[in-house]
């Protein structure tokens, strides 16, 4: 069918051409044409040159159709205010924002005028519900920091093999993406492909030359975010709503983090952590091994049957000076038999949390918080593991206790101090309380889902 | 400018396939009003028929004379040998058939009964000097058989095959039954041959030497139960290549279907089989489908209400979303059904008749076949390594499968051949098949990557039609002025068809122990929403050739040059589309049907909101991936030459050299997407030198260069998808195969019928095609790769031996074909360095995929003509061979071998009647794919198929 359209249009394109110079074999080409007034609306398609070193204006809007690419080499400038709105649809019609390998981003809002990733019906007024998911893609960054499965390099998911802008992984853990402040990305996470939803931000070997503060990911069909390996450093972040985990990662993740906020929807979503080590092999190295302080975490409900965080396939990672409340099951690791996991991670000090408060988690106990899970070497190994990790929760100044805050009005009524662990490294706020906030909510005024609250 | 030349050239094929199609309907009210019409009974007279061949070469004599002595009665041989002598008067008679330098041939006491037509077969011997002459009786020369025999003796390739005579012996109603009875021939599936235990991508088969598709069309070779015993001359398998045979890789089958019936054959059957885990079920698998399932044929019921494009994007227009959502199907789960036995009715007539004095033969054959396959043990896993040193593999999903299936097949051949004179005749062959397959899946299991005590339930109801129409027209000509030259040419067209409409899939999951309200969720992050597929395939063929072959006279024996041209043109149109089920509130409770029901639809689910316009209920969605849709187009320019020539008295060469010349194309519907090409000139010469130390003994000696291409599935950016197995997508980037093959054989013919061989051979594959599970994705993806190149080394041993020497086993004979091969693959660099970063010491090699280390096929058979008793066990068995080729240090998937024990055995009543009784897969011993690490085996997908027995009975005219 297609074929024959092209044949049509071919033989119509031919007969045109024909009959223009034959008609116009007199006349000498004399138009310059009228200059075009600058347009508030822009569709953005990508044929393959990607969208090239440019800037998208405030209070202009651009619409994204399909995928479309920052190339290496190129740089795309999103000025303050700036509406980028993704095409609906899912499938051939799926659209995101990819920045490549060697590409980069710098999308600097500010409080009074942030940048907002939204999907096409989205009329910024009430036209989408505040939950409603999956109508556009999302925002994903590809980098060159280090992966720890082989052979070093993967494909993004979602995105065909046989597009090779959608490769990340490399040696350069300070790589820079560019800048990422003051950012709302709202109702993504549509289907873009062979079962892949996208994630609102999907962070693939991001390294920690890249700026990434003040983001909000609000109603994603899957995750929230999502890191790939990579060293991304990442302040003040906000996932709310997100219909799978609201922060995962994956192939060796060992960025920072500090003031996370995750907001579950009592209807909908997974675990609020999934913390994945290595895929091929799963003991690939460098090993999974974030720092994260001062998050909250907020889950859908004591009923709801889900999980705090899993750390899972050899992964670690440190939680500290944290608050996590409202959800049905509490933290668990993987033990398998005799190999390297997520246990042996914490038997070597590589995950560690500590000075937490937890509430409203499973049934308030050390023993129901702090869980073993997979198969173990033996009955025996996995008593004693259970026993140890359990036992672990108070000796890392982990305790049960009610911080007063919920899904409405997560800034406790007063800073929860005392018992703090130290921060490992001068990028931290040295800040003196437990979870994202303290007195004021940093989130007020530029995010959607506190724009009422 | 590619494109738009495959689209001109299909756009006129399609307009000849119409004209064809009403040729066709012609050709089947032609053919019946001959069925009835019986203008050849003569008064006290019979019909004499048969075919004159060189007693050594099996070449047919043409010209030759065979007259009734004492009357002037009497035919000389056409361009297949054949001929007919009519009127003679019933009684002994004696007949003597002659030619040039050929020793003459006196046959006696040969009785010719009042209105029948008696078959003779005769065989002539070669003189160098002078004239000589004998007598035999007719007796004798009917006991002398076994042409094909005597072909395979004197081939010029590696061939082996089943005559029509052997096939009416031993009962066989189908190409299906009969083919298994060829050493190194095994049926996958009951119908799909492999040659060698080589698999699909080396196989090949061919109608009349002509290129027909399969009715599935990812496969090369065409399913053998299409075909009515009854119509068929002749089957031969070619091993090893000769430059006529186009595209040929490891293995070829032709089917050569009966020209000239000697009478009237008239052929009724009908039979019945148990399987004893798919019939006389009350919960057999099934969903409710259309009226005419029956038949192999969707009434309609499948097609989607509206196309997915004109579906309104949510959040646009909600109430004609809402009104859209409910106008489809709401059948998205099994149900339980009962199921019969399976049931196969053929009916076939052929003859040969005058037709203004020439002769005109005819064959009709029918088919409706019923069967069910059903299992409830399957099992589908994917493991994985995580460590060098781990104890075992770690279970990434593990699911159980039960799956009922019912196929119908409905099949209808029909040929005709016109005799224009002695030596030049014209056949024209019609086949249309039709199936449609009913298959209906439930999966339960669990995946590592879940919260742990979720549980996956996914469903999946399909409906696939496939059919192909085939008109062939073909001819063979002899100039005896052309220096005795013999043409002979094929133009076939064939198109094909394959719709899969509605194909469903409903995916939820639970946690049966949960606390709480949430037991039963449907999570778009965890697996795909429940979803609606259609697709659509169209596909054409034109295959022409033409061979030219002339005799020639060498060192003063016999030879011969052939050469020849082919061109093959193949163009496939592929669409999917594809609806997903959305909502924007979760409210699934367990039951599908709750689900889909329309109170749940959109804004009239309970949850919806219409102020803040939140919990929007369910409603369909346009997900069509127009990356999955594709036009591919492929044609194959081929020429040869070769000779056939005596060196010395027991030296025989056959050499030759064939170019091919090929362009292939895919190209996805979508733009930006890279096109699979393949652009190749290849020369493919061919060396046989055979030895003949004695007269019933030869080695042979033989180089071949053969190719293998991609299929249009492996080569199009296409991406199928399953919720439990992985998604398979093809690769723009597959080269083809190119295969050194070296063959050397020694073979002895100790009778007619017997022959004993043994051979050593090595092949090289470069660039050879295997499936993989794509290491740079992290979901499993399975696709195909090229590998830099492989190496087999082999051992075949062959036996085919009546046990005729020892007095009570008189009536038994033994089949046996046993072939050992070591394979070598180089690991491709990138996959070798995911190994090795698991265990570094790995090995750098591997098993090329599909490659058994040992095939053996098995025959013993019993035949008392006499009584009308024929028997059969036969055993095939195929060594582990790689299915997958897995990521990083977690072992291959291996396929496990499968001893495949069946017995038939048919006996005549009275001389209408044959009853038979079949007994399929009598160890049943279940299919398996596993991974294996440290002695243990985990399984990617195994289950069992069951034993089924089979009663028949047919009626003869």
């Amino acid at each position: 069918m297609k074929m024959k359209k092209i044949n049509l249009v071919l033989m119509a394109v031919l007969f045109a051409a024909l009959l223009t110079n034959l008609l116009s074999c007199t006349k000498d080409d004399n138009g310059d044409d009228p200059p075009q007034p600058d347009p508030d609306e822009y569709t953005i398609k990508d044929n393959g040159n990607g969208t090239g070193t440019v800037t998208w204006k405030t209070g202009k809007t651009y619409h994204l159709d399909g995928f479309v690419f920052v190339n290496s080499g190129q740089t795309l400038t999103i000025e303050p205010g700036c509406v980028v709105k993704g095409l609906p649809g899912q499938g051939e019609n799926a659209s995101a924002l990819i920045v490549a390998r060697g590409g980069k981003i710098i999308a600097e809002g500010t409080r009074e005028k942030p940048i907002i990733f939204t999907a096409e019906g989205d009329d910024l007024n009430g036209s989408v519900g505040m939950s409603d998911r999956g109508l556009w893609g999302g925002l994903i960054i590809l980098g060159k920091a280090r992966l720890n499965s082989t052979p070093g390099e993967s494909q993004i998911e979602g995105i065909p093999t046989n597009e090779p802008r959608g490769r990340y992984g490399g040696n350069d853990d300070n790589d820079n993406s560019g800048i990422l402040k003051y950012i709302s990305i709202r109702h993504g996470g549509t289907d873009i492909g062979d079962g892949n939803e996208i994630n609102g931000l999907t962070l693939g070997a991001v390294g920690s030359g890249t700026v990434i503060d003040y983001v909000e990911i609000l109603a994603n069909k899957d995750d929230g975010i999502e890191f790939f390996g990579g060293a991304p450093r990442l302040k003040h972040i906000l996932s709310v709503y997100c219909a799978d985990d609201s922060f995962d990662y994956d192939e060796g993740f060992r960025g920072y983090g500090q003031f996370w906020v995750a907001i579950q929807n009592p209807n909908e979503g997974d675990r609020i952590g999934e913390h994945d080590g290595g895929t091929d092999p799963e003991t690939g190295t460098p090993f999974a091994e974030p720092h994260i302080y001062n998050v909250t975490y907020i889950g859908r409900g004591t009923d709801a049957g889900k999980r705090v965080i899993t750390f899972r396939d050899n992964a670690g990672g440190h939680y500290i000076n944290s608050i996590f409340v409202n959800q049905t099951k509490g933290i668990d690791i993987e033990n398998l038999a005799d190999i390297q996991d997520s246990y042996k991670q914490f038997q070597n000090g590589l995950l560690t949390i500590e000075n937490n408060i937890f509430w409203n988690i499973a049934d308030g106990t050390a023993d129901g918080i702090f869980r073993i899970s997979g198969s173990g070497a033996n009955q025996a190994d996995s008593l004693s593991a259970v026993q140890a990790f359990a036992a672990y929760f108070e000796t890392a100044g982990n305790e049960v206790s009610d911080p007063g805050i919920d899904a409405s009005n997560p800034v406790p009524a007063t800073p929860i101090t005392g018992n703090m662990g130290e921060y490992s490294d001068s990028w931290f706020d040295n800040v003196n309380y437990k979870g994202a906030f303290g007195n004021e909510n940093w989130a007020a005024g530029w995010t959607e889902y506190f724009k009422t609250k | 400018m590619l494109a738009t030349q495959s689209s001109v050239a299909g756009f006129i094929y399609k307009n000849i396939h119409v004209k064809l199609y009403n040729l066709m309907k012609k050709t089947i009210i032609f053919s019946f009003i001959f069925l009835f019409y019986q203008g050849l009974l003569f008064a006290q007279t019979g019909i004499l028929n048969g075919k004159i061949t060189d007693s050594e070469t099996g070449e047919e004599l043409i010209g030759a004379s065979v007259m009734v002595v004492g009357t002037y009665l009497g035919s000389s041989a056409d361009l297949d040998g054949n001929y007919s002598i009519f009127r003679i008067q019933a009684g002994t008679v004696e007949l003597k058939c002659s030619y040039i330098s050929y020793e003459t041939q006196i046959i006696k006491d040969l009785e010719i009964k009042e209105g029948e037509i008696s078959v003779l077969n005769i065989k002539l011997k070669p003189v160098s000097v002078g004239l000589s002459e004998v007598v035999v009786s007719a007796k004798a020369v009917r006991n002398t058989e076994n042409a094909l025999l005597t072909m395979q003796k004197k081939s010029a390739g590696v061939l082996e095959g089943i005559s029509s005579e052997e096939i009416i012996k031993t009962g066989d109603s189908d190409a299906a039954g009969a083919v298994q009875r060829i050493s190194g021939v095994s049926l996958e599936g009951g119908k799909y041959v492999y040659v060698r235990g080589l698999g699909d991508r080396y196989s090949k088969t061919t109608l009349n030497g002509a290129e027909i598709p399969s009715l599935d069309p990812e496969r090369n070779t065409v399913q053998m139960d299409i075909f009515p015993a009854s119509v068929i001359e002749n089957m031969v398998v070619y091993k090893s290549f000769t430059p006529d045979l186009n595209s040929f890789t490891g293995g070829l089958i032709d089917i050569v279907t009966k020209d000239f019936p000697d009478n009237l054959e008239v052929n009724f059957g009908v039979s019945l089989g148990y399987n004893t885990q798919a019939s006389l079920r009350n919960d057999f698998l099934t969903y409710e489908g259309g009226k005419t399932d029956w038949l192999g044929y969707d009434d309609g019921i499948r097609s989607f209400p509206v196309k997915p494009k004109d579906i309104p994007i949510y959040p646009s227009d909600r109430d004609k979303l809402d009104y859209t959502t409910k106008s489809f199907n709401k059948i998205m789960e099994p149900s339980s059904g009962n199921s019969f036995l399976n049931q196969k009715y053929t009916f076939s007539v052929g003859n040969r008749i005058d037709l203004f004095g020439k002769q005109l033969g005819y064959n009709l054959g029918m088919i409706y076949k019923n069967d069910l396959n059903y299992f409830a043990d399957g099992k589908r896993g994917i493991y994985k390594l995580t460590s060098a040193c781990a104890e075992s593999l770690n279970k990434e999903q593990d699911f159980d499968e039960q799956y009922g299936n019912n196929e119908i097949l409905l099949g209808f051949l029909g040929n005709t051949s016109f005799k224009i004179n002695e030596s030049n005749k014209v056949g024209y062959i019609l086949l249309y098949n039709h199936s449609g397959i009913k298959r209906t899946i439930y999966d339960v299991g669990e995946r590592a990557e879940d919260e742990i005590g979720m549980i996956i339930q996914s469903r999946e109801l399909g409906f696939m039609e496939r059919a192909i129409l085939s008109n062939q027209l073909k001819g063979e000509h002899f100039i005896d002025r052309l220096g005795k030259m013999k043409i002979n040419w094929v133009v076939s067209y064939t198109n094909s068809s394959q719709k899969e409409p509605d194909l469903r899939f409903f995916t939820n999951s639970y946690y049966p122990d949960a606390t709480g309200t949430a037991q039963y969720e449907i999570n778009p992050s965890k697996y795909k929403v429940p979803s609606r597929f259609s697709r659509t395939m169209e596909e054409s063929n034109l295959d022409n050739k033409v061979h030219f072959e002339i005799p020639l006279k060498y060192h003063g024996y016999k030879s011969k040059i052939k050469y020849g041209a082919s061109y093959n043109y193949k163009y496939r149109d592929f669409n999917e589309s594809k609806i997903d089920y959305n909502t924007q509130v979760q409210y699934y409770n367990g039951s599908v049907s709750d689900y889909l029901s329309d109170e749940n639809i959109g804004q009239n689910n309970p949850a919806y909101n219409p102020v803040s316009k939140e919990n929007y209920g369910l409603y369909v969605q346009n997900a069509t991936d127009l990356r999955n849709s594709y036009f591919g187009y492929e044609n194959v320019t081929g020429a040869y030459i070769m000779v056939d020539i005596i060196l010395f008295e027991k030296l025989r060469l056959v050499a030759g050299v064939r170019f091919e010349s090929n362009k292939m194309e895919t190209e996805s519907k979508k733009d930006g997407i890279k096109k699979g090409t393949l652009n190749d000139n290849d020369f493919l010469p061919s060396i046989n030198l055979t030895y003949s130390p004695v007269k019933n003994m030869n080695l042979r000696l033989v180089y071949t260069r053969t190719l293998s291409r991609p299929t249009f599935r492996e080569i199009a950016p296409f991406a199928s998808f399953s919720p439990v197995a992985p998604t398979i997508v093809g690769n723009p980037e597959l080269k083809r195969t190119l295969v050194d093959n070296f063959d050397f054989k020694w073979e002895y013919f100790m009778k007619p019928g017997e022959v004993i061989s043994l051979s050593l051979f090595y092949k090289h594959f470069t660039d050879p095609i295997e499936m993989v599970d794509n290491p740079v994705t992290i979901n499993p993806e399975i696709s195909f790769q090229n590998v830099n190149s492989a190496q087999n080394y082999g051992l075949e041993l062959e036996v085919s031996k009546k046990l005729d020497f020892t007095g009570i086993l008189g009536n038994f004979s033994i089949g046996l074909n046993f072939a050992m091969i070591k394979s070598v693959v180089d690991i491709d660099s990138l996959e070798l360095v995911s190994i090795r970063a698991l265990d570094p010491k790995a090995s750098d090699t591997r098993p090329l995929f599909g490659q058994a280390p040992y095939i053996l096929n098995g025959r013993l058979s019993y035949l008392n003509q006499k009584s009308g008793l024929s028997a059969n066990l036969v055993f095939n068995m195929t060594g582990k061979r790689i299915a997958l080729v897995t990521k990083g240090g977690t072992p291959e998937v291996y396929e496990y071998p499968f001893p495949k024990l069946d017995f038939n055995a048919s006996k005549t009543i009275g001389s209408n009647f044959k009853i038979s009784v079949k007994i399929k897969n009598i160890l049943n011993p279940g299919k398996s794919q596993s991974y294996e690490y440290r002695g243990k085996r985990y399984p990617f997908f195994k289950f069992t198929t069951g034993t089924l027995y089979e009663l028949g009975l047919s009626y003869n005219l």
